[in-house]
């Protein structure tokens, strides 16, 4: 008996000297979670240097009208407001009944895509082979549609595609159209670029944080496509269609073409989206997503605001009423 | 899979435990070697600041397999306990659940000699643990940062109090084991938990390497207590009832503070 007596006291000890030496759970109130929140983007956001944007003067106005006592509706109310300083798609405060969004990147300039008139006189009979909705143009010229990279397509799925356009006798080439593309996962980008490279390319150079400091990054470092030469390559021009909606995955793809001679970029600047996104949970239960790299072309442009078209193209409203794609029409005329 | 796992331990279990239950004496050949298979439940508690600024608790399964080695002089030990966890907070709710579920593995090899014997009933070995600890976190909540780990391969001092007891006409053995690593090799994510995705060739496995380093208790301090008791069955196989208490604290960019308390219990087969 005084042996197992003598056994529970030590494991209860032992249970004792955990709580002991855990920190306590952070207070989930108002106060301490905006605390959380500000340093959380204190110490992890990248583009502060780049905005211009003074994040200890948000503090000064914001945390004067936080309180224990506000509802949680205000209080995400609130922190929303003060994460839309940033401009930033890539920041989103996620409260399970609301997430908060920035989407000015694409609100404050024209759509430049009708997808009516995409569907009606451009992919009428189209084929779909996975998430890429693709057709032949009037004058033998190929059309792929893909709406978004977070739908991933297979090397299978991308063989087939590519081996249809390249059976076809003259093809003049290929329009990508990633307009209205909102972005996901980059290795859907790569999937396509490994089939255009004929050699290693440099397609962009990326910095990450990696300390509290505004400026604590990373050296650069360099994403390198290598060809897939095992696979259905595509070697003929392709002219790429863009607008402000292209975001994040769209905007990083946008940015890799720029490393290929045979693409060119026709449509509006992309809306950008240049950091890749984290995350942090909050002690209230809420997260924080943010951005925590800054990614630049080989010759240091950084792409977070957008990477502007080869040729500017904007839709015409006489054409849009007439149902004619202008800048389909404008890509056409490159082949 | 858990229920799978469950399954198999009860009916492994039933078919060869229900056999032993016969008296035999404790035999005295200086040399036994035993394959343990165990079950337990695994109970976490975890405060890891590359997650939140939340403790998390919750319970899962932890079978495990092992070799023993022991002889009068020494004893010498290799286990594998895998446990897997699904933690959350208080705080959490329907619309915000925190949950983290974790895949924890540990290997440990002991090798320990007799140093002292009070009489035949209490004797005191003491040797070295080297262990290979590997705990996989995932917070989908925090979408690109949802991924944490604690890698630790570790060696220290560690020990073992045998007492011999008479219970049920048998003699068994309680136990009391200590070890705590001192010099160690860990690694834990990058700050903000990055994993490369913008990186065409993102390497997720040698990155976890290229961001280790080797430390001291004052970087990954860690301590493992065991207490088990020990009833022998048929044909010199044993059963084995124990609890386990781990707790480790380890820091990189940030801090993670683990504890897991195990109940198990193991079939020893002679063989």
């Amino acid at each position: 008996m005084k042996k197992i007596f003598f056994l529970l006291t030590i494991a209860a000890v032992l249970l004792s000297c955990e709580k002991a030496i855990m920190p306590d759970s952070a207070s989930a109130g108002a106060e301490e979670t905006f605390e959380t929140l500000w340093q959380t983007i204190d110490r992890g956001y990248s583009f502060f240097e780049y905005k211009n944007i003074d994040w200890n003067s948000v503090y000064q106005t914001y945390r004067p009208q936080i309180n224990n006592n506000m509802s949680d509706r205000d209080f995400f109310n609130k922190c929303s407001e003060m994460l839309n300083i940033l401009k930033d798609g890539h920041v989103n405060l996620r409260a399970g009944f609301s997430t908060s969004y920035y989407n000015d990147f694409y609100l404050n300039f024209p759509a430049n895509f009708n997808k009516e008139i995409i569907d009606r006189n451009y992919l009428r009979g189209f084929q779909v082979t996975g998430p890429l909705y693709h057709t032949v143009l009037s004058g033998n010229i190929g059309y792929i549609y893909y709406g978004s990279f977070a739908t991933p397509f297979t090397d299978d799925q991308l063989d087939a595609v590519l081996t249809m356009f390249n059976s076809i006798a003259g093809l003049k080439g290929i329009i990508f159209d990633v307009r209205n593309n909102p972005g996901g996962d980059p290795a859907n980008a790569y999937r396509l670029f490994k089939r255009i490279a004929t050699q290693n390319t440099l397609l962009y150079k990326t910095k990450y944080k990696n300390g509290p400091g505004h400026n604590d990054f990373s050296a650069e470092q360099e994403s390198i496509i290598e060809p897939a030469t095992d696979k259905v390559m595509y070697t003929g021009k392709i002219v790429v269609l863009t607008n402000r909606k292209c975001y994040s995955a769209c905007n990083f793809f946008v940015a890799g073409c720029k490393a290929f001679s045979q693409i060119k970029i026709v449509g509006d600047q992309t809306g950008g989206g240049g950091g890749q996104p984290t995350g942090f949970e909050l002690p209230n239960s809420w997260s924080v997503n943010f951005s925590g790299s800054i990614t630049s072309l080989p010759n240091g442009f950084i792409i977070e605001n957008g990477v502007l078209p080869d040729i500017a193209v904007a839709l015409n409203p006489s054409d849009e009423a007439a149902g004619i794609d202008t800048i389909i029409e404008r890509a056409k005329t490159l082949f | 899979m858990k229920a799978f796992i469950l399954i198999l331990h009860a009916i492994f279990f039933t078919s060869i435990v229900s056999a032993q239950n016969l008296e035999l004496p404790r035999s005295k050949k200086t040399d036994n070697r035993y394959w343990l298979l165990g079950l337990g439940l695994s109970i976490q508690n975890m405060y890891d600041e590359g997650i939140s600024y939340v403790r998390y608790k919750g319970t899962g399964i932890a079978p495990s397999i092992g070799l023993i080695k022991s002889s009068e002089k020494k004893y010498c030990q290799f286990l594998l306990q895998p446990t897997f966890n699904k933690l959350t907070t208080e705080r959490s709710n329907e619309l915000r659940p925190m949950e983290v579920r974790t895949t924890r593995f540990v290997l440990d090899y002991q090798y320990l000699v007799r140093v002292k014997e009070w009489n035949e009933k209490l004797k005191l070995y003491a040797g070295g643990n080297a262990s290979l600890l590997f705990n996989l976190k995932r917070a989908e909540q925090l979408d690109n940062s949802q991924l944490v780990y604690d890698y630790a391969l570790s060696i220290g001092p560690a020990a073992k109090l045998d007492k011999t007891v008479k219970w049920n006409k048998r003699e068994c053995v309680a136990t009391f084991g200590l070890s705590i690593p001192l010099l160690s090799h860990i690694a834990r994510p990058y700050y903000l938990n990055r994993i490369e995705f913008i990186d065409p060739k993102n390497d997720f496995l040698g990155d976890l390497f290229s961001n280790s380093s080797v430390v001291t208790v004052n970087k990954n301090f860690r301590i493992t207590s065991d207490l088990s008791f020990t009833y022998p069955l048929f044909n010199k196989n044993e059963l084995k009832l124990g609890y386990t208490w781990d707790f480790y604290k380890m820091t990189t960019i940030n801090s993670v503070y683990a504890a897991e308390h195990l109940i198990s219990i193991s079939f020893l087969s002679n063989y």
